[in-house]
């Protein structure tokens, strides 16, 4: 906790804005004590006076010193836009974060309220407060009260929705936990930080909005003043002394804009506790590299003479040696893939294993040219039918590209939620090969059709989610396929569907290879899958290949070298486990990485 | 949520979801029906509210209009025309009978009434508020969409902090100082621009300028964010994926996606800007609503106000009817999910 | 421990009404794990939230011992929490982000009373040592530990509150594959050790077919098979229950191309 409050007190931004709230926080203590006597002594001699080394800002109708007036004036339009939003926020947090533990009646009729609140219009609020109480500075802070609760409420009901449904507040209430305990210690804990920003910017937002009521004459009433009052006071000389307003005015900004750089100084912090933070590259140094020992190829030469031997071994058509891949992280440079090296022949299906964190999706992304646009791809060897990719321009390479397709998982994100599925599919031929609409269209439904999708030209109309999760997961294969390219790079195509769609779209892809002699390269978690469907299977661990083997040697996960090999086939139970002893397990020590 | 998706996810290829384009169309209709009907619920309540809130402002608004110097018989004769000292539910019911026909009452000092103001003033409004929207639209989209493409993945941090910088400190300059601001720099100062009034297509520039910039540079801010959120998602990958050029995934398949959010704030946006668009025709002496609204709020006519406010409301309230239909139309998906 | 009687469970109302769980009975004995096996949409996580009360039933009763929860009003919170606890799919999001691993289960000892703040504390150790945990694991908080762990946390609160009926709900299917093995063998261990009741519900066929004693299939709202592991795994009566079991991959057929042999 304590380191984290260094590191934010540490960034810029926090530096920047506290230091302005300081110097705002000290004059609005001493203002009104020092300049008082300055900023009401009238002097008939100064009227409307221009800027000069006497009057900063010029002076006013009575020759009063405006400078002196807006450092008065601190104290007074601070301590109302802080009112004001403390009781906008605390009575919207109240209406908007209770209502997560009530009924769902009780919610719908809370949401009702806010939302009618928040159509509102904020100037029609404020008038009403002022017909109803007249112009004063309470009328302006009860007004400008009012106009934040809605949106406040919206925030927390929100928040607290999202901690409402979560599955956390299930367990405790399943589990006993007295609802006092449940908004203490559940609800208010997790929805606190983004409210805290929240109210930070509304206090900048609210000293904007207060000034503005000042200047419509419905706020402050002389003899009293506030930056709004002045800016209005001000208005009325533009021509002759235009400082007096642009003065005042440039102080309601930087006020403004101490909060909102506060608000976002918070905010950051708190997103780079959630691990989203911009990495300062520059600063980390020279990311690792692939190592440039072309006398090390022993671990490319037994990739390609797998354990068993090929009975004709055709081109080579996916190389490659020694990738490595780095990203940028708060903690420096990480390499989940380190020195990986292996060789894909044509119309070999290749399959690579491993756990989270193992490197497989990072590794396959970059062979495909679709790596983190942060990472770091280097390699001593990289070549696809015998073009290099890394030597080549953006340009040539996807053209050399085109010819290795990509099905992604379907995790209802793959596909473009806004476009129909026909047209996604018929975007390749009109934009790569040029061809004319209705050819494009009639090749997406051929293609539609050639994955067993039933009534192609219809389905060809929907949009993703009016399909399932099979279908879609089949519609990213043709899209794959719609280039006819020469290897297909499939990342996890089975996980997120059930174990009978599994193996019809398993069916599909083996079928699509065989018709095609394509060759291909399966991501997978699930070891058992890749065995249907490889002829190879290559297991990764922790950023490194620690196996490459003949998939007919599952039968006999003996005879596997690598020990983590073995126990990544023999601890998954399946239909024929022994059920009277303990499922081997990897030591979780191993595992230190796991954790997030 | 689970719930849904257990149910939605019955059946297997084999008999997928086949009602999708037959539901959605009264999906679509009972939408815009409830919408329309909330607006109207809302509209209803803006109203009942003024109305209240006008009996109850305590004193005699007639008295408060006139000032203490006018005649008592005078201040009883305009109590009377007005319908002031008929029963509270008949002038409710009259009151809101005349709302319905356009009647939005009168000034308690002039008799002029409302109605007048409105038709001679709301077009002026009108031309500045939506110039300035559709500034805002074309200035900040493509600007916000162009710096997180170019800034992708921790590149050119020098222009990134320029954006943030540049676009922070303006959209903390509110509106009416701006106009301020430009009227001393480029009316006062250089004289290029005329200080007051709409007669001409330079009189726009400044009004337009202030009204305008904030906006843009929020929406701006914005539209990076979400532009930087929609390049991370799955389906943009599936378009590199795809082998298709830059332009092609930023246009087909980033835009459109990233529009929705970008719309929805720019509605509270467009929203803001015609009430906004008060001290800015104050600023500029425009001859629009707001003048006459802060003209009104100064001489405490609480006739012109309570009318006007309630013009204000319709406006801001069907600017937000039409931008959540619009929204609905783009993102499909968007009204079937909240219909479920 | 759990007798399940013509359970219905609707969503929606009027046209669109779905019918999620149809006459499902289901009996779970004291001391046995049942396996529920279905795909998403056959409403087996729907039966596990109505048996815990997080879902209303549309008819059908509930029994848990020998009272009906569908029937029984007014119960204390702390008396339906000894009834049955449930341990969620994720524990990634089914631990409260903001609590020390060791006061998300302390809460719980406190809310069934009876015990000194330090006889809690020891409770707290035992229970984590009991899932095969450090006790110094008490002062983490959820992000600080891996999923396979958090998992025993989970299974630790719920064994806090003591209840009669577990209810397992996809408890492996977050987790790596190498953790599923460790977690299906801890909850094998304590089934023995604390002799619990656990209905243990999952989409893999041969999980469930490894922890439990009998096996339910559930297809589309209804259960289509109920019998011993043996019986559903070697002698499978209804064809969707062969689907299911042809459908998973074997090691078996490593490296022989069925998928080319045998089409779907």
């Amino acid at each position: 906790m304590n380191h984290q409050l260094r590191d934010f007190l540490r960034s810029p931004l926090a530096i920047v804005s506290l230091t302005m709230l300081l110097g705002l926080v000290v004059l609005a203590a001493i203002g009104p004590v020092v300049w008082r006597d300055a900023a009401d002594a009238t002097n008939t001699d100064a009227m409307f006076a221009p800027v000069s080394a006497e009057h900063w800002f010029g002076a006013d109708a009575l020759g009063r010193d405006v400078l002196a007036r807006v450092m008065v004036a601190t104290r007074l339009s601070l301590v109302m836009a802080l009112v004001a939003t403390a009781v906008g926020a605390l009575a919207g947090i109240v209406l908007g974060a209770l209502p997560a533990l009530g009924g769902k009646r009780i919610q719908r009729f809370a949401s009702a309220v806010i939302n009618m609140g928040l159509a509102f219009p904020v100037l029609l609020v404020a008038m009403l407060v002022v017909i109803l109480l007249g112009t004063s500075k309470q009328t302006a802070v009860i007004a400008l009260a009012i106009t934040m609760v809605p949106s406040f409420a919206r925030l927390a009901q929100t928040l607290s929705a999202r901690v409402g449904g979560s599955e956390y507040l299930a367990a405790a209430r399943l589990l006993g936990i007295s609802p006092l305990r449940q908004f203490t210690r559940y609800v208010l804990p997790n929805i606190a930080e983004p409210i805290v920003v929240n109210v930070t910017l509304s206090i900048g937002a609210g000293l904007l909005a207060l000034s503005s009521l000042s200047f419509l004459g419905v706020g402050v009433q002389a003899p009293e003043y506030d930056w709004g009052r002045l800016l209005n006071d001000g208005f009325d000389q533009v021509y002759t002394s235009p400082m007096a307003a642009i003065g005042p005015g440039l102080v309601i900004v930087l006020a403004g804009l101490a909060f909102g750089i506060f608000g976002e100084a918070v905010a950051s912090s708190l997103r780079s506790k959630s691990g989203a933070s911009i990495v300062r590259v520059d600063a980390l140094g020279e990311p690792p590299r692939a190592v440039p020992d072309d006398a090390d190829d022993s671990n490319a030469a037994s990739a390609a003479a797998p354990s068993t031997p090929q009975p004709h071994t055709p081109e080579v058509l996916l190389d490659v040696c020694g990738l490595t891949v780095a990203f940028p992280s708060a903690a420096g440079w990480r390499t989940p893939v380190k020195d990986v090296s292996f060789r894909i022949c044509a119309g070999e299906i290749v399959g690579l294993v491993g756990e989270s964190g193992s490197g497989k999706s990072v590794t396959a992304m970059a062979i495909a040219g679709l790596a983190d646009p942060s990472a770091v791809v280097s390699a001593r060897r990289l070549t696809f039918r015998g073009q290099d990719l890394l030597s080549l321009s953006e340009r040539q390479k996807r053209l050399v590209l085109s010819d290795m397709g990509v099905v992604f998982q379907d995790s209802l994100t793959a596909l473009n939620p806004a476009m129909r599925v026909g047209a996604q599919l018929a975007e390749i031929p009109r934009i790569q090969q040029g061809k004319g609409h209705a050819d494009s269209a009639s090749a997406a439904v051929a293609a539609l059709a050639g994955v067993e999708i039933a009534d192609p030209e219809r389905r060809a109309k929907q949009f993703p989610h009016e399909f399932s999760g099979g279908m879609r997961q089949r519609a990213l294969i043709a899209m794959a396929e719609m280039s006819e390219p020469a290897l297909l790079i499939a990342d996890e195509p089975t996980t997120a569907l059930d174990v009978t769609v599994q193996h019809a779209v398993l069916s599909l892809l083996r079928r699509e290879c065989a018709q095609r002699g394509q060759a291909a390269l399966v991501i997978s978690h699930d070891i058992a899958v890749l065995g249907q469907l490889c002829q190879r299977i290559i297991v990764m661990y922790r950023g490194e290949i620690v196996e490459d083997f003949d998939t007919a040697l599952l039968r006999t996960p003996q005879d596997l070298r690598h020990p983590y090999a073995r126990a990544l086939v023999e601890s998954v139970p399946d239909m024929n486990t022994d059920k009277s002893v303990p499922l081997a397990t990897i030591s979780e020590t191993m595992f230190g990485g796991e954790a997030a | 949520m689970t719930v849904s998706l257990e149910v939605g996810g019955l059946g297997n290829s084999a008999q997928a979801p086949d009602n999708g384009r037959h539901v959605a169309h009264s999906v679509w209709w009972s939408f815009f029906i409830r919408r329309v009907g909330r607006m109207i619920i809302t509209l209803l309540v803006v109203v009942t509210v003024a109305f209240v809130v006008l009996r109850l402002s305590g004193g005699d608004p007639v008295r408060a209009a006139l000032g203490p110097t006018a005649a008592p018989e005078i201040v009883e004769q305009r109590r009377d025309q007005l319908g002031l000292n008929d029963p509270i539910l008949v002038q409710y019911f009259s009151y809101l009978w005349g709302v319905l026909h356009g009647d939005f009452g009168v000034s308690l000092i002039t008799g002029r009434s409302v109605g007048d103001i409105v038709v001679s003033r709301l077009p002026a409004t009108l031309a500045l508020s939506f110039i300035s929207f559709f500034v805002v639209l074309v200035v900040s989209i493509p600007l916000g969409m162009l710096v997180a493409v170019r800034t992708l993945g921790g590149k050119r941090r020098g222009e990134e902090m320029v954006f943030a910088g540049v676009t922070g400190f303006f959209s903390s300059v509110p509106d009416y100082l701006l106009g301020v601001m430009l009227v001393v720099v480029f009316s006062i100062t250089l004289k290029l621009l005329p200080v007051a009034g709409n007669d001409s297509a330079a009189a726009f520039v400044l009004p337009v300028a202030a009204l305008s910039l904030a906006s843009a540079c929020s929406l701006a801010r914005l539209a990076r964010i979400e532009a930087l959120n929609t390049l991370r998602d799955d389906y943009v990958r599936t378009a590199r994926g795809k082998r298709l050029p830059n332009r092609r995934i930023y246009l087909a398949h980033v835009l459109p996606n990233m529009l929705t959010a970008v719309l929805t704030v720019g509605g509270t946006l467009l929203a803001a800007m015609v009430t906004g668009s008060v001290l800015v025709e104050q600023v500029f002496n425009w001859p629009g609503m707001g003048t006459a609204f802060v003209q009104a709020i100064t001489t405490k006519d609480y006739g012109i106000v309570q009318g006007l406010a309630i013009v204000y409301a319709a406006i801001v309230l069907l600017v937000n009817l039409v931008v959540d239909i619009v929204i609905a139309l783009i993102d499909r998906r968007s009204t079937l999910l909240e219909s479920s | 421990m759990l007798r399940v009687e013509d359970l219905c469970v609707d969503f929606g109302t009027g046209h669109g009404r779905v019918r999620a769980v149809d006459s499902v009975n289901l009996v779970v004995p004291r001391g046995a794990i049942v396996g529920l096996v279905g795909e998403s949409g056959s409403g087996k996580s729907t039966v596990a939230r109505t048996i815990v009360g997080m879902q209303a039933a549309s008819s059908g009763r509930i029994f848990i011992g020998d009272t009906d929860v569908l029937a029984k009003h007014r119960v204390s919170r702390r008396e339906r929490a000894e009834r049955v606890q449930m341990i969620f799919q994720d524990p990634y999001s089914s631990l409260n982000p903001r609590m020390r691993v060791g006061e998300s289960i302390d809460e719980v000892l406190a809310t069934y009373g009876g015990l000194s703040s330090a006889q809690r504390r020891d409770s707290v150790a035992e229970l984590l040592q009991l899932v095969t945990l450090s006790p110094e694991t008490a002062a983490l908080f959820p992000q600080q530990i891996s999923g396979g762990m958090r998992q025993r946390v989970a299974i630790a609160r719920c064994l806090a509150a003591r209840p009669r009926l577990i209810v397992a709900d996809e408890i492996t299917s977050a987790l790596d594959v190498s953790v599923q093995g460790v977690i299906l063998n801890l909850l094998r261990d304590l089934q023995n050790k604390l002799e619990l009741s656990v209905l243990f519900i999952s989409h893999n066929l041969a999980a469930v077919r490894y922890i439990s004693e009998s096996i339910a299939v559930m297809q589309r709202g209804r259960i289509v098979e109920f019998g011993t592991a043996d019986d559903i795994s070697l002698r499978p009566s209804h064809p969707y229950t062969r689907a299911l079991i042809d459908a998973l991959p074997r090691l078996d057929d490593a490296g022989r191309d069925v998928l080319l042999s045998r089409p779907s």
